[in-house]
């Protein structure tokens, strides 16, 4: 598959939009690891991030706000020969699908989640987001969010996620290598990427990223030490580490279904089966 | 037959001939039926009285290939299902009225992106939490206008464990046909009453998968239309996985390529796409079932599982000679309703009794609304008890006075 295979319509995005970096090295990862169209789906929440399933041609699934990952975990389930990516917003994940993130962490679900992180409503113009930094002002909290913003990365690790990672829009070869592992890994894989609302967030800007980001890489971190993950995305210091925080491999839930381990579902011949057992057992 | 019974005994076994028989709940007959219609994927989060077909599903469908899905809420049930239906897999969820009202939003998710998906819907009194281990039927304008805006959808009213069973296969296969959600709508008393019945015949069954493209032409076919306006409205259905039928299926109004659209004719013309589905599956609706003469001094007309206690009702009057015939029309088919043969069967009778589980007669409203008909009569009852055939009877003989 070639890069111009993945075009479809023009962004509607606003110039300088964080989007278009996640954007771009999405596609990128997608032409380099050679995948063909019926490999993948993407699952795209509501949102700007949302907004992406009219940019890219390829099979997918235009989800409701908050709803993406249950969609993606059906979609695993039904058919799990296919790799399964989420597009989703903060709002949309962390807020509306709150309960969603909870669970198919917990259960491993082979499925590859992207977050746009612009720590703000984007789409229905400026309000808070669960991600917005304790005081934000912004449309819905004019005196300042009273809330503490939420740590969708130490909750995915605490709750068994087996693939962690933090990438910056600003940086989009950088995070394609993130991309990379992430849509190899097997199992319930989280990159919370950091992206400026360029119109809606005038704090968490460009400038206020590319002065804070480190790559971890570069380094002592190790991927496998989960105390270590831990510390990177509770402690907050000056510093915003990028890169994958914590992977592990383990079964994802698919391959601990009894009746997924010959074939998947979709293989499986549509017909009635004898039920003759089932009678006998009721008569 | 017993020789020489003992002494003392004057009784002899005599040993059946008939055919064996099983004896099964509502929750285990539209499970089996669900099994029979070759349904591979099926989510639920447990709530009285469906939670024991979650249980029995989840003891025999692995056995038959099914995967079982308890999910975290009502709200991720219906979303994984739909994501699983739209990979090409028969998928069905089941809950009770407060699960439902949280499933709303992904029920017109699944009307927009034209997923097929069977969804069994328990009845029980509420609202909230209501009388959550007793009967009723109070949910039917529910099911008929849950979500925002307008969509296709079929409702199914089965009344007893049998067509519990051949109700969900038919349910599969209108869901597939018309690539939209389809209710089995079943109550409380249906669900967990023990009843007996003969083995469900299997041979009866047939499976369309509907306008399905085959892997050999997803893999081939240029310029592929997800949502293709079509004269039926039902577009030819690809699935992930495929080469060349490649697709968005959108949430958002959209164009017949599955894109996004904010255009009036690409809006219009979806629209009513979507709503013709159902002109061609209203001249298949079968006419009401009808019991007892052909015509009758006082006919009764009710839904779903109020028909074992009428057919009682009906045994015992004409055991007793009742002065008065009557007859008994049962609706299986409750949305869309079969507007003309109510209307002929209605305009033939002298005398109509509505029988409902609900305070509002909805089905009497319905019919008014469908038909023009009013139908005066009434016997409600709310109380969360099923219906009794002696206060059936009771209503009978007062309303011939």
């Amino acid at each position: 598959m070639m890069m111009q295979d993945l075009q479809a319509r023009t962004p509607t995005w606003c110039p300088g939009c964080g989007n278009y970096g996640i954007w771009a090295a999405l596609k990128n990862t997608l032409v380099k690891l050679g995948w063909g169209p019926e490999q993948f789906v993407i699952v795209y929440g509501v949102g700007c991030s949302g907004n992406m399933t009219d940019f890219v041609k390829s099979h997918g699934f235009h989800s409701l706000h908050g709803r993406a990952i249950p969609n993606a975990i059906g979609i695993k389930l039904a058919n799990h020969k296919l790799k399964v990516i989420c597009v989703v917003g903060d709002g949309d994940f962390y807020g509306e699908g709150g309960n969603h993130f909870l669970h198919a962490v917990r259960g491993n679900h082979d499925i590859c989640v992207i977050v746009h992180d612009n720590r703000v409503y984007g789409l229905t113009t400026g309000q808070t987001a669960p991600t917005s930094p304790k005081g934000f002002i912004s449309k819905s909290t004019p005196s300042g969010v009273i809330e503490q913003e939420i740590n969708g990365l130490s909750i995915a690790i605490v709750q068994g996620a087996s693939f962690v990672a933090r990438g910056y829009a600003g940086d989009v070869p950088h995070l394609s290598t993130i991309f990379e592992k992430t849509l190899q890994h097997k199992g319930f894989s989280l990159v919370d990427v950091l992206q400026p609302c360029v119109t809606f967030n005038k704090v968490n800007t460009y400038q206020f990223y590319q002065q804070k980001v480190f790559k971890l890489e570069t380094s002592e971190h190790k991927i496998n030490d989960k105390a270590e993950a831990l510390k990177q995305t509770v402690v907050q210091t000056d510093k915003i580490p990028i890169g994958v925080i914590y992977q592990e491999e383990k079964l994802a839930y698919h391959e601990e279904v009894a009746v997924l381990k010959e074939i998947p579902l979709v293989d499986q011949p549509v017909k009635s089966p004898d039920l003759r057992d089932i009678w006998q057992s009721l008569s | 037959m017993v020789k020489n019974p003992p002494q003392g005994f004057d009784r002899k076994l005599i040993k059946r001939t008939a055919q064996p028989k099983i004896v099964i709940t509502g929750n285990e007959a539209y499970v089996l039926g669900a099994i029979a219609s070759g349904c591979k994927f099926y989510a639920a989060y447990p709530m009285t009285p469906m939670a024991a077909a979650l249980v029995y599903m989840a003891e025999v469908g692995p056995k038959y290939g099914v995967v079982v899905k308890h999910a975290e809420d009502e709200i991720s049930v219906i979303n994984m299902a739909i994501g699983a239906s739209y990979t090409g897999v028969r998928s069905m969820i089941n809950t009770a009225g407060g699960g439902f009202s949280l499933m709303v939003e992904g029920l017109g998710l699944a009307g927009i992106t034209e997923t097929p998906l069977v969804i069994v819907m328990a009845q029980r009194p509420g609202p909230a939490t209501g009388l959550p281990t007793y009967t009723g039927q109070g949910d039917l304008k529910f099911l008929i206008n849950a979500s925002q805006d307008e969509f296709p959808r079929v409702i199914l009213a089965p009344g007893d464990v049998e067509e519990a069973f051949y109700l969900t296969v038919e349910a599969f296969n209108i869901a597939d046909k018309l690539q939209t959600p389809v209710f089995v709508l079943v109550d409380k008393f249906l669900c967990e009453s023990h009843k007996s019945a003969p083995i469900f015949d299997q041979t009866k069954i047939t499976i369309d998968r509907g306008n399905l493209l085959s892997k050999e032409i997803g893999d081939t076919v240029e310029n592929y239309m997800r949502y293709q306006d079509t004269p039926s409205g039902i577009s030819p259905r690809n699935l992930p996985g495929m080469k060349k039928a490649i697709a968005t299926i959108n949430s958002y109004e959209h164009t017949e390529y599955g894109f996004s659209t904010e255009d009036i004719t690409d809006r219009i013309k979806q629209v009513e796409k979507r709503n013709r589905k159902l002109d061609s599956y209203k001249t298949t609706i079968l006419k009401p079932t009808k019991y007892g003469d052909e015509n009758a001094q006082v006919t009764l007309i009710a839904w779903g599982s109020t028909k074992g206690p009428i057919l009682q009702a009906l045994k015992r009057l004409k055991s007793e000679n009742f002065n008065q015939t009557v007859n008994f029309i049962h609706l299986n088919h409750v949305w869309p309703l079969p507007k003309e043969a109510l209307i002929e069967e209605l305009n033939k009778c002298q005398k109509v009794l509505l029988v409902e589980g609900n305070s509002q007669a909805q089905m009497a409203s319905l019919i008014r609304e469908q038909t023009g008909i009013e139908i005066k009569n009434k016997l409600l009852k709310y109380d969360g008890r099923p219906f009794y055939p002696e206060e059936i009877i009771e209503k009978i003989k007062e309303i011939s006075i």
